[in-house]
């Protein structure tokens, strides 16, 4: 056995020629994205840092001062109204998302006509197709208080009309529900690629030992599912706390911050403000927020994430 | 297979990352060295050879009816200078902070223009970055430019001069005024708004006009729920959201409280008006589904061309004052531009009668041109346009220090509040005065 020292641990001299010209030629191909990522991902994010030490109006070069910026983001009332709104629409619209879209793969993938069920997926991720600001504008039309079709139908049931844009307290509700109508059919169609992996042997074992459907879903099917269940929710967490143009086109942020989200108030503070160094220093604080989520996540899907 | 020298380089996927990290580093510091912009020295004070190509660049807003009038008269100086390839780009308009935003942001990034397009609400965040050439050099240097300014209210030409100096040139403008639908004043019975009607007689047609339910629900007046559109309120009160100086926030002025409780009131204590939120008070308007709203004079080519023509204009309602809003846009000439005399021969091409007379035609803006806003052409429609000019006479520009973003976006949001209910609009307008106040600090200090 060759003794290798631990500086060679990893490297690609103990390998022979040819191995290594085929690790040369993985390296070259991996080259594009590498660039790619290195240029537009890994540059802009240390550039963020650095901003985030200065004060920088675009115009001027930028000013170093240091942590002021993160103790300023401390003590920022808005900032904790902004985490607040966007907090609640990444709990309320994750879970909502996965759940409608787990429903809907689920009830799909049940013995149909293959036209049916062609017709029912098409429906349910035809809204994930649509350009979001459409969606904003026509379902701005829905939600009007006064002049909204809604409120409109609502009336004939008797039920006063609904402050669904106007209220503080109904404009998240309001943007979430766009917002689960619209995307969940993605996270049903990688439900549904799911589900067919699982082979049907696993539920005629089952049914043969009497389960019901209820426990046929709970003990044979969540678990099979379990990795795409993880991967939906890591995903739809990562897109729920930088949500900007679910909000921007629907509500503009309002009532107030009533809606405003994270990224929206970095936006305003980079672009509308001339602060790029404080929105820098906020952009920096939900990337590592997000980072840790998301290894909390991998830690905990350890438990309950069953790969095959 | 037994350890071989350390001096063969081999690329382990340690050292890959590692050279990567070291890469995107140097990039991001190689990219960060401040952009040291020297603007064009001399800004092209000698005039260059007549037939050496020249580029000009305009930073420029609008519509599509707006390209083609300047296509046209870039066409018409292209005849007199045959060697200028002339560049507009065109940025629609969202809000005057984000356009300003990317005129600063493109100087910022090397690409200023030759010549900027803005209205006033971004033309003193311009001059205060340094972006512009003063005119009254080339403006008294040229003897011809004495007709444009005896041509133009002295209103107009006000809010360009800042500082003891001219930056812009203006072009054309725009007012609020209120919109009334004939057809449903005349169905209930009622006569014309008169030129010096009151909030209360105001308030009184919006009740009047407020009528039916769900499908036939008609309301007396909808909010035009913008910056531009909320000011008549406080101009029509004798109050303002800055002192006259434009340095202090004057938003704790309880005369504000009582201009912005009028309009919360409208929607919420005397049902007169739809809730502002997600409301298009243009289509509800054209669908007769709103007695009154109030604009400049920028819909009623779209009215016209949806059919809608049962419309008229009248004055804002007053309480105190008579006083109406102004923006008005212009044209200014960048620093960091080679040819400035080119850019200035350009500019009075840009504001030449015939120019002008052909934004009067697609209507969206008033020309500041006094003789083309009362020709004919102008007045034709709606029957009482006399009053867009007129209004010049007591008027005052919205209000556009040099952060106007941040008075904007500080003065909407709490209006926003208020408007939803979640705040009384004493409490709003005084929490909107403390942030206020203290942007008003920022920018003078």
């Amino acid at each position: 056995m060759a003794q290798r020292s631990i500086k060679q641990r990893g490297s690609t001299a103990w390998l022979s020629k040819e191995s290594q010209r085929e690790a040369l030629a993985g390296y070259l191909f991996i080259l594009p994205t590498f660039i790619g990522y290195t240029a537009f991902i890994i540059g802009p994010i240390l550039a963020a840092i650095g901003f985030s030490l200065t004060s920088y109006d675009i115009l001027s070069p930028p000013e170093f001062v240091g942590l002021e910026n993160y103790t300023n983001l401390l003590t920022d009332p808005r900032l904790q109204k902004v985490y607040l709104n966007t907090i609640y629409f990444t709990v309320v619209a994750v879970s909502l998302n996965v759940g409608i879209g787990l429903l809907l793969a689920v009830l799909i993938n049940r013995h149909m006509p293959s036209f049916l069920k062609y017709i029912f997926r098409t429906a349910y991720f035809f809204p994930v197709l649509v350009a979001l600001s459409y969606c904003s504008i026509i379902w701005q039309y829905l939600y009007q208080k006064d002049t909204g079709i809604i409120n409109y139908y609502l009336s004939y049931l008797n039920v006063d009309a609904i402050p669904w844009l106007s209220s503080p307290q109904y404009v998240m509700p309001s943007i979430i529900l766009m917002d689960v109508w619209k995307n969940s059919g993605f996270a049903m169609l990688v439900f549904l690629a799911g589900l067919q992996n699982i082979p049907q042997d696993y539920f005629e074992a089952a049914e043969l030992d009497g389960a019901n459907r209820w426990q046929l879903f709970r003990y044979v099917t969540l678990p099979l599912i379990s990795p795409t269940l993880f991967f939906n929710v890591i995903i739809y967490m990562i897109g729920a706390l930088q949500v900007f143009d679910s909000i921007v086109v629907l509500t503009q942020g309002g009532p107030g911050d009533g809606s405003r989200s994270i990224v929206m108030y970095i936006y305003e503070n980079a672009f509308q403000l001339f602060q790029m160094g404080y929105a820098s220093a906020v952009a920096i604080t939900l990337f590592i927020i997000i980072m840790l989520l998301t290894l909390v996540q991998f830690r905990v899907g350890q438990a309950w994430v069953h790969y095959e | 297979m037994s350890s071989t020298s350390v001096g063969t380089q081999k690329l382990s996927r340690r050292t890959m990352l590692r050279l990567s990290a070291m890469t995107a580093a140097g990039a991001v510091i190689a990219a960060c060295a401040p952009a040291a912009q020297a603007p064009a020295a001399g800004g092209g004070a000698s005039a260059p050879a007549a037939d050496s190509a020249i580029t000009l660049t305009i930073f420029d807003f609008g519509g599509d009816a707006d390209k083609k009038i300047y296509a046209d008269a870039h066409a018409r100086f292209a005849e007199t200078h045959a060697n200028v390839t002339i560049v507009d780009n065109f940025t629609p308009v969202t809000t005057w902070s984000e356009y300003s935003n990317k005129i600063v942001t493109q100087v910022a990034g090397g690409q200023s223009p030759d010549i900027i397009n803005i209205a006033i609400e971004g033309a003193r965040l311009l001059q205060s970055k340094n972006i512009l050439v003063p005119l009254d050099d080339v403006i008294s240097a040229d003897a011809s430019s004495k007709e444009l300014t005896d041509d133009v209210h002295e209103a107009l030409i006000a809010p360009f001069n800042i500082d003891g100096n001219t930056w812009y040139i203006p072009h054309s403008w725009n007012n609020m005024v209120i919109y009334y639908n004939t057809k449903i004043f005349a169905d209930a019975g009622l006569e014309a708004p008169k030129a010096d009607w009151t909030w209360d007689d105001f308030l009184e047609t919006a009740k009047t006009l407020t009528t039916g339910e769900g499908d036939n629900k008609v309301f007396g007046f909808g909010i035009p729920n913008f910056n531009f559109g909320l000011t008549p309120w406080l101009l029509t009160n004798s109050t303002y959201q800055l002192t006259d100086d434009w340095t202090q926030s004057n938003l704790n002025d309880p005369k504000v409280t009582e201009s912005v409780q009028f309009v919360h009131d409208l929607v919420h204590v005397h049902g007169v008006a739809p809730a502002v939120e997600g409301t298009d008070t243009g289509n509800l308007f054209s669908a007769g589904r709103l007695a009154m709203s109030g604009w400049g004079h920028w819909p009623i080519q779209g009215f016209i061309a949806n059919d809608f023509q049962d419309f008229d204009v009248v004055y804002w309602p007053r309480k105190t004052a008579s006083t109406s809003v102004f923006g008005v846009g212009g044209w200014g000439i960048a620093k960091a531009t080679a040819h400035q005399d080119i850019a200035w021969e350009l500019i009075k091409e840009l504001t030449s009668k015939t120019t002008i007379q052909a934004t009067a035609d697609v209507g969206v803006a008033i020309p500041a041109r006094r003789s083309v806003a009362e020709s004919e052409e102008f007045l034709k429609f709606p029957p009482n346009a006399k009053i867009f000019y007129e209004s010049l006479n007591d008027t005052k520009p919205v209000a556009s220090p040099a952060n106007f973003n941040e008075l904007e976006t500080i003065f909407m949001r709490h209006m926003g509040e208020i408007m939803s209910g979640a705040t009384a609009p004493d409490v709003g307008m005084n929490a909107a005065h403390d942030e206020l106040t203290v942007a008003m600090e920022k920018l003078q200090g």
